[in-house]
């Protein structure tokens, strides 16, 4: 098992498993919220994928099974409600058990308990059954507590008898000599079976715990042991001399005996608990690299961009100063900035190479599994991108490799017969394309048909019949991005069940990037994915307007030139400028961004060609200030929603530009 | 824009047994305000206050906390007062809500103050009125006289009552000229 990926999949499933238990809780409020019940669904299924790609494959039947379920539920087809609750709370604990267990440093995960996966099974099939719950661990645990609680003869109600108390005392003394033997851990018929309900006090929780703690070599009877010996029945000897000397004796064990046993087993439990808490700390390796969310690598760039503006104060001030001590103490503060500055840089970026590395392997198992013969070529690992970047692209790129394995590349067979070359070929490419990355993957399989998507698109209510004729082949394509939509009837755990392709275009879009397909029946699929280098840095063009800076994205900026009124026509009531047989048309930035409307001083002008999608528009400004690389910044509450602007930047002399969003302020125009 | 230093009077924790409202006494125009101080960041000397064009009215622009954008709003508006012209006593309160930030530009920040809750009485609701939605109610003091408690979270989805021009508005009524 790679121990690199698992962790990276500990991690995340982790976090996945604080949001299920969020969710699961929300859900018990909102029964009917789809879009939690969606984000439930896609949480067991990323779990389930995690942990089949490492291989663990009790977690993966367990979360097959939840997902399952809530495939019913959030069809209509089941309610989340009564035992589905239930079961599914359990099944919930017993993965977190499971995590839990892998993080300690387990590799050889017992199966989840049959009772549970065949609950798991009735509810998906609607069955209510008896719910047997994890009843035979709890049997198993509290046998050996009752054992020593309550030696044979030993009558729980009445007063205790001398023989009796000499009973237990023996009992002691047994277990001292035999603390190497397991003790006997048949279930007694015991009238506290009944006290110590599975449902009552002692909670699922900590039976796990128990249960954990017997596997992670505590033998049963030290376990035992240790329970019986808070409990009180073990006396240590000082106690013990007391109790002895009590005359009612009887009365100094009943309490112990009878009722008080529910509640003094569950600290002898929460110890316990505790306690294997504590092993398992202990055998986690210490790692070297921390998890950091990067809003707090913003924090910091924008602190060290702060420190950076009064950086340049001082270097301003020095010059003025001219104080040789200054001077040294702002020379190094200024090595000490820049540095830091490229080191807060640096953390953010990171080479695509950490998700690509982890595809031969889901390729390989995924083709083994699937009876595939295909060959993983990677390209342009060593481009780099920001770390958030990296980070969320991870998910939809395993979704659109497994898919392309599973739903592309054909079988050697079906190839062979085809005239293909027997080994199917996938290649996963990044490159830098401008101030965009371009991650494509491609495989040589069997291609999608427009028709059958379109009338599969049909058949499950996501379009109509008139949109999808006016629909053209790309866009045909595209309907396998759409929440349910999956043209696989059979559901396999390695994909087909339309969730996956959901989350890509969910995630992709989150990243300011783009999703398009292209494929060709039979001969193979292509899916482009582009997003932006970086979600921190812009390359942009400086332009002031009135006393204000603006700034206008480089990419799209073509050229720039003299505003000449000579040059320029007004043609249907538009302002129009010629550029090499070409009208272009002008956009006043003046009369946009105030009030009032002046052409006054527009001599010096600068007409600043962009290109908006496939359009070119001129903008008219006053002054070109320059290029420049601005950190974008969200604009404050209540400006969200103002068209026309990415965000605000701060420039070198501390004051705010506005970063112009071309086509939200042509809309605006 | 440097920090403003709150002189606190009037507080002493353990002589009161009933409940307390720490607030931060502004005024606007001739009245008192007074807003929770956990609601409150920090309170910052007018500076340069960057106009966002296309924004609503009732937000003069935005200014740089610290490499952090925040909006600044025109406070007036929402108490139905005109528009002021900044002082030196302006100041711009930083109020906080679920980790965003929005700036409140206030004609003067007068003092820390604790007000007992007792004695702040709800004023009386007429229609569904916007400088009522931002009045959490009123404290009568000796002292101080009329002080206006407003609920500063109110500020976070709220629009004036009058003079609100969404801003696509003002972008396509003003430019319309080709």
């Amino acid at each position: 098992m790679d121990e690199e990926i698992l962790q990276d999949f500990l991690v995340e499933a982790g976090e996945l498993y604080e949001n299920l238990n969020e969710q699961l809780v929300e859900l018990e409020r909102n029964p009917n919220d789809a879009g939690l019940l969606n984000a439930i669904f896609r949480g067991f299924h990323t779990i389930k994928g995690g942990a089949g790609f490492i291989g663990v494959t009790s977690l993966v039947e367990l979360c097959h099974r939840a997902e399952n379920l809530f495939d019913k539920i959030r069809n209509g087809e089941r309610e989340y409600a009564g035992n589905s609750v239930d079961v599914v709370l359990q099944s919930y604990d017993v993965i977190g058990k499971m995590i839990q267990a892998l993080q300690a440093g387990e590799r050889d995960l017992e199966a989840a308990e049959p009772g549970l996966l065949a609950e798991l099974d009735a509810a998906v099939k609607g069955e209510t059954t008896v719910l047997a719950e994890s009843q035979a661990p709890i049997e198993a645990v509290v046998a050996p507590i009752i054992k020593l609680a309550l030696p044979e003869g030993v009558d729980p109600d009445g007063e205790i008898s001398d023989d009796e108390f000499e009973a237990l005392l023996n009992q002691r003394d047994l277990l001292a000599m035999n603390a190497h033997e397991p003790v006997v851990t048949k279930a007694p018929d015991s009238p506290f079976m009944s006290v110590l309900d599975p449902d009552g006090e002692i909670t699922d929780d900590e039976f796990e715990a128990m249960l954990a703690s017997l596997q992670s070599g505590k033998s049963a009877q030290e376990a035992a042991f240790d329970a019986a010996k808070a409990v009180g029945l073990i006396v240590e000897e000082p106690a013990l001399a007391d109790i002895l000397t009590n005359t009612s004796i009887g009365e100094t064990v009943k309490p112990i005996a009878q009722e008080p046993i529910k509640p003094a087993l569950k600290p002898i439990i929460t110890k316990a608990a505790a306690k294997l808490a504590v092993g398992a700390k202990s055998g986690e390796e210490a790692e070297s690299t921390v998890r950091v969310d990067t809003k707090r690598l913003d924090e910091i760039m924008n602190l060290v961009g702060e420190l950076v503006l009064v950086r340049n104060r001082l270097l301003n001030l020095r010059t003025l100063l001219q104080n040789e001590e200054v001077s040294t103490v702002v020379a190094n503060l200024d090595h000490v900035t820049m540095d830091l500055q490229a080191s807060v840089m640096k953390t953010r970026m990171q080479p695509v190479k950490k998700v690509f590395s982890r595809f031969p392997r889901v390729v390989r198992d995924l083709a083994r599994k699937l009876g595939k013969e295909i060959e993983l070529e990677l390209e342009g690992e060593e481009t780099d991108l920001d770390k958030n970047l990296v980070e969320a692209l991870a998910d939809p790129l395993v979704h659109l490799v497994r898919n392309a394995v599973d739903h592309g590349v054909e079988d050697p067979q079906t190839r062979e017969k085809q005239g293909k070359a027997r080994v199917g070929k996938l290649i996963l490419s990044a490159q830098q394309e401008g101030d965009h990355i371009l991650l494509t993957i491609t495989d040589d399989g069997k291609g999608m048909s427009a028709d059958i998507l379109r009338q599969k698109a049909i058949e499950k209510g996501l379009i109509d019949e008139s949109t999808a004729a006016q629909m053209d082949d790309k866009s045909a394509f595209e309907l396998i991005l759409l929440p349910g939509f999956s043209t696989k009837t059979e559901i396999s755990d390695v994909s087909g069940r339309g969730v996956g392709m959901d989350v890509v275009k969910s995630t992709i879009n989150k990243l300011n990037g783009s999703i398009d397909i292209d494929s060709v029946l039979g001969q193979g699929t292509i899916f482009n994915i582009r997003v932006p280098l970086t979600l921190a840095i812009l390359p942009t063009l400086m332009v002031g307007v009135g006393s204000f800076n603006y700034a206008i994205p480089l990419t799209a900026v073509q050229e720039i030139f003299d505003y000449d009124v000579s040059q320029s026509n007004r043609i249907d009531g538009r302002m129009m400028v010629r550029l090499r047989s070409r009208s272009i048309p002008l956009y006043f930035m003046r009369d946009w961004l105030s009030s009032h409307t002046s052409h006054e001083a527009l001599d010096h002008a600068k007409v600043v060609i962009v290109n908006i999608g496939t359009a070119m528009v001129g903008l008219i400004v006053d002054h070109v200030r320059g290029q420049e690389e601005v950190v974008i910044k969200p604009l404050g509450a209540k400006l969200h929603g103002v068209q026309g602007y990415a965000g605000a930047t701060i420039t070198g002399d501390g004051r705010i530009a506005l970063i112009i969003d071309l086509p939200g302020m042509l809309s605006r125009f | 824009m440097s920090g403003f230093d709150m002189s606190i009077n009037n507080i002493d924790d353990h002589e009161y047994e009933g409940g307390y409202i720490r607030c931060v006494l502004f005024r606007l125009d001739t009245e008192s305000y007074g807003v929770n101080v956990q609601d409150v960041r920090e309170v910052l000397r007018v500076g340069e206050i960057r106009p966002v064009p296309g924004a609503s009215c009732s937000v003069l622009g935005v200014i740089n906390v610290r490499g952090v954008i925040v909006s600044v709003l025109d406070t007036r508006q929402f108490f139905k007062l005109s528009s002021s012209i900044q002082t030196d006593l302006s100041r711009i309160v930083i109020v906080e809500h679920q980790g965003q930030a929005l700036g409140l530009l206030v004609d003067e920040v007068k003092e820390v103050r604790d007000i007992q809750e007792e004695g702040i009485d709800a004023i009386s609701a007429v229609g569904d009125d916007s400088s009522n939605r931002m009045i959490h109610g009123v404290s009568h003091s000796l002292d101080e006289g009329v002080i206006i408690i407003i609920d500063a979270m109110k500020f976070f989805d709220s629009q004036p009552s009058g003079g609100f021009i969404p801003s696509q508005v003002v972008g396509a009524g003003d430019d319309d000229l080709f």
